[in-house]
Formats: C-alpha cells, structure tokens, sequence
C-alpha cells in the first residue's frame, strides 16, 4: 500500500487547475478559487451538496465552459487522446443503433471507417456489449445505455474520463455492478479520472482520492486519500476500511454542509 | 390478431356501409330525383361510366398536390435550416411567413393566377404556398429540439456545422417534421382544389375541381358526387402515404412509431 502511494505521488500531472473561479452571468458565484492539481492514474471523486459546482468544475475540465477567473492546463497526454465524457443520462442519438453511437466522435474527426468500427469493436468488449452493437438504445435496458455511453467515451482511447453522476438513475444492483467493473477497467488502463457522484458509498468505493465540496460559493472543504488498493471487488464494500472511510466521509460531508448554511 | 384488433377495423366500415345503405334508401323511399340528390349506386355507376374523363381529372389534381408538396418540403426545410443557423433571419422572415400564412389562399389565388402565365405552374405556387406553413413551424422546432448534452457532445469533439446540422439537427427534427408534412398533404390537396376553383376557367380546365364546377354548371350531380369522391380518396391516400412514410422512417427509435410490444 506504501508503494502504491509512492508511486502516485510520483505519477506525473495530468490536470491542474490554478485559482479556478466561475461567475454566472446572472452574478451567483458558481466556484470559488479551486487550485487543484490530479495525477495520472488517480480516481478522483467529487462529492458535496447539490449546488455546490461539482457539474460545472467537471464542464470546465472538459472545456464545456470557461473559466471567469484562473486557468486549467491538461497534460499533453491528457490533451493529445481526446477527453471521455460521461453524462448523467446515456445521452445517445435514439436513431442510431450501439455500433453508430460509439463511433460517432471518431465520425465526428473523420476517422477511416474500417479503422474506427475496430475500434468500436474493441471498445464494446470493454464494456461487455459487442452482441448488442446493432440494437438500438430504446431496446437497451438503463444500465445497458450507460455501458453505451462509456463505451463511446472510451472509443477514442482517452487517458482522462470525466463521468458526471453517470450511475446516479440507475437501480442499486446495476450501479454496484456497473461501479465494480468501472474499477477493474480504471486500474487496467491506468486511466485518471474524474468522477462526480452524490453517492457517499459509491466515492468510497470507487476512489483513490475523494473531494468534499461545500455550496455557496463551491470550494473544496476536504481532500481525502484513499490507499486500499485498485482494482476494488464487492469484498471490499463489506470491508472495514471501507465502513470506516465511508463514516469519515459522510461526517466530513456533513461538517461542509453545516459551515455553508 | 385478436377480437379488439378486429373489431378496429369492422366498426368504421360497418357505420360507413351503413350510413350507404341509409343514403340509398331515403333516396329511393322519397324519390328524390338525381339532380337534387343521387343514390350511392348511382353515383357509383357514374363514376365508373365517366371513369376515363375524371381519371385523366384525377391525374392532373394529384401531380399538382405531389408538386406543390414536394416544393413545399424542399423550400420549407431549406428555411428552417436556415431559420436555425442565425435568430436575426428568424427575427427577419417569419413574420412573413405568417402574413403567407393568415391570408386566405382565396384572396391570392387570382393574382397568382393572373401574375403566372403557365396555369399548371400557378396552381402548383397556390398549393405550395397552403402547405408550406406546417413544414417550416414544425421542422423549424424540430431543428431547435436537441438533446442539450448531446450537443456538448458534438462540442467537445470539435463538430462542425454541417456535421451538427446532418448528424444531430436533422435527424432530431424528424419526429416533428412528419408531424407537419401530415397537416401540409391534406393542405396541399385543399389548396390545389381551392385554386382550380378560384381559377375557373382560366385554369387548367382538367383537374377535379374544374369537373366539379363543370358537373355543377351543368346540373349533373352524378358526376360531381363521384368527383368528390375522388377527391376525398385522395386526401385519404395521401395521408396514408405519409403515415406509412413516417413509420418507415421513425419505427426503429421514435416513441410515435414505436410498436407497443416488440
């Protein structure tokens, strides 16, 4: 467990956010100055109440909305793979089947067709969907769509995936599921990510390091390391490192929220 | 296919055999004479006696209609598409758009018609200019009705225009699109009808509305029930057509298409 925290401290940079601050033009002070740096291979959660910005620092990252204040360097790695994006919904083009809707940021930069659908290919074995390539999504169960949606976020080989409460509608069993195998394949890719989720249970499990947000305007109360090792299976949800990282989490949570109120 | 399923179809044409049978038979009691009010029996022998003049009718009232329906999709989703790209020519145009809209075909029919020397062509710009109306509102919506993160998505992966336009706008304006090509068929058909008769004898002197006007001239009102009933089969068909158009189009991933049960 030291080693692995060695060697993370060791990882290079992959995303810093110095003095970040955003104003909505209607005046509310979405962000407050954040300064954030996150390493390669880090699972990063963002947990806080709703309202707190943990959206729009995600949309910010991924260049969805700009900064009023402070700037956010990527990597070149980071840069040069295109960013993953994970919705809260599936977010998928209805008349197109699995196989179309994965391929369409490669479409989108006119990648050669046969080398794009091998890469679609091979992005639906990740997440375990290639007999489904040529259903449409309304044929597809929630869970299903959202393997889609990651499936699509992965298709350009992305060394950063930004996922915004991507389990969040879904039934608890499918997201235990779908949380398990996002674990197994982060570790395997080394990939960093960036994860905001309202779920105490699901940063804990997920998470080697976990961002406490407070509202109004958002800041980061607290930063957590998380040293058990990655990949986590379902024995660690019963473990007591989890039970106890889940109670600290949720104290910390509520300390945050009782200071912005 | 069960007794419902059935019964779905059986009711309207029991009701329409009866209502026939009704018809028929006040006619005969009361001996109403034919040029007040023909039986269906001789309406439909009429239909198939004069089936040669009026099917040449019919033709020229349906390619008119198709022309007319064909201009207006092309020319209304051009304007939509436009209409999307900036407010400002939004802003500029629609309000012209509505004045085409609100004023009544009957009152532009005859400048048309005089301003326009061929009087197919004449006919084809009143039909378009009554369906237009419902292609341009309801694409235009369609075109604006995208899935806010899927546009992130086409964001974020540098998309262009026209690949926003082709891959995300046009396809998610389908739904409504069809919706507005449905009102602009039956549209067309009237406005076609509508000019001819506004057009008299300085139009076509073919479609159906002409035999319409001609039969009731004449007071041979065998003839005009049958040209009416051409007309209303037409309407009815072309409205089929789209329906079964949309469905093709729509039944894979649209809720409006989508079969309840797969």
């Amino acid at each position: 467990m030291a080693s692995s925290e060695i060697s993370q401290q060791q990882a290079p940079i992959a995303v810093e956010l110095s003095g970040i601050q955003k104003v909505f033009p209607n005046g509310t002070r979405a962000l407050a100055p954040i300064s954030l740096s996150i390493r390669e291979g880090e699972f990063v959660s963002i947990i806080g109440p709703s309202g707190c910005g943990k959206s729009t620092l995600l949309r910010l990252v991924a260049g969805l909305a700009t900064p009023s204040a402070g700037n956010i360097r990527l990597s070149r790695e980071v840069r040069d793979a295109a960013v993953g994006f994970v919705f809260q919904s599936p977010t998928l083009m209805p008349w197109s089947n699995v196989q179309a809707n994965v391929r369409l940021p490669l479409d989108l930069l006119h990648a050669p067709r046969a080398e794009a659908d091998e890469k679609v290919h091979r992005a639906l074995e990740r997440v375990g969907l290639n007999e489904f390539a040529h259903l449409h999504p309304r044929e597809l169960s929630g869970g299903m769509q959202m393997r889609v949606s990651i499936a699509r976020a992965l298709v350009t080989s992305p060394r950063l995936l930004l996922m915004d409460e991507p389990f969040g509608a879904l039934d608890e069993i499918t997201r235990n599921r779908l949380d398990r195998d996002l674990s197994a394949l982060c570790a395997r890719e080394r990939l960093t990510v960036l994860f905001v989720t309202h779920s105490i249970y699901e940063a804990a499990f997920l998470s080697s390091r976990v961002l406490v947000m407070s509202a109004r305007p958002g800041r980061i109360f607290s930063d957590v390391a998380v040293d058990d090792p990655t990949p986590r299976i379902e024995a660690f949800r019963s473990g007591e490192s989890f039970i106890r990282l889940a109670a600290r989490l949720s104290a910390t949570l509520a300390t945050a929220m009782h200071e912005a109120a | 296919m069960n007794d419902r399923d059935w019964l779905r179809y059986a009711a309207p044409l029991a009701i329409g055999a009866l209502f026939l049978l009704l018809w028929h038979a006040l006619v005969v009691v009361n001996d109403v004479p034919a040029y007040i009010v023909p039986s269906p029996l001789l309406v439909f022998k009429t239909l198939v006696r004069d089936w040669g003049m009026l099917s040449g009718s019919l033709m020229v009232t349906l390619e008119v209609t198709g022309a007319a329906l064909l201009a207006a999709v092309v020319l209304g989703v051009a304007l939509s598409v436009l209409f999307v790209q900036n407010r400002l020519i939004e802003a500029g145009l629609l309000p012209y758009a509505v004045i085409l809209q609100v004023t009544p075909l009957v009152a532009i029919a005859p400048l048309i018609i005089i301003w326009v020397d061929d009087p197919r062509t004449a006919l084809v710009i009143c039909a378009t200019v009554a369906s237009i109306f419902p292609i341009i509102t309801n694409t235009t919506i369609g075109l604006r009705s995208v899935d806010p993160g899927l546009l992130d998505l086409f964001h974020m992966h540098g998309a262009s225009r026209t690949q926003t336009l082709l891959r995300l706008r046009l396809p998610s304006s389908a739904p409504y699109f069809f919706a507005g090509l449905r009102v602009a068929a039956a549209l067309a058909l009237i406005g076609a009808v509508v000019a001819e008769f506004v057009a008299g004898t300085g139009g076509t002197r073919s479609g159906l509305a002409y035999q319409i006007l001609q039969a009731g001239l004449q007071l041979n009102i065998p003839r005009l029930f049958a040209a009416l009933i051409l007309i209303t089969a037409s309407g009815i068909a072309l409205f089929l057509v789209v329906s079964l158009l949309s469905r093709l189009v729509l039944r894979r991933w649209h809720e409006s298409e989508v079969s309840a049960e797969p």
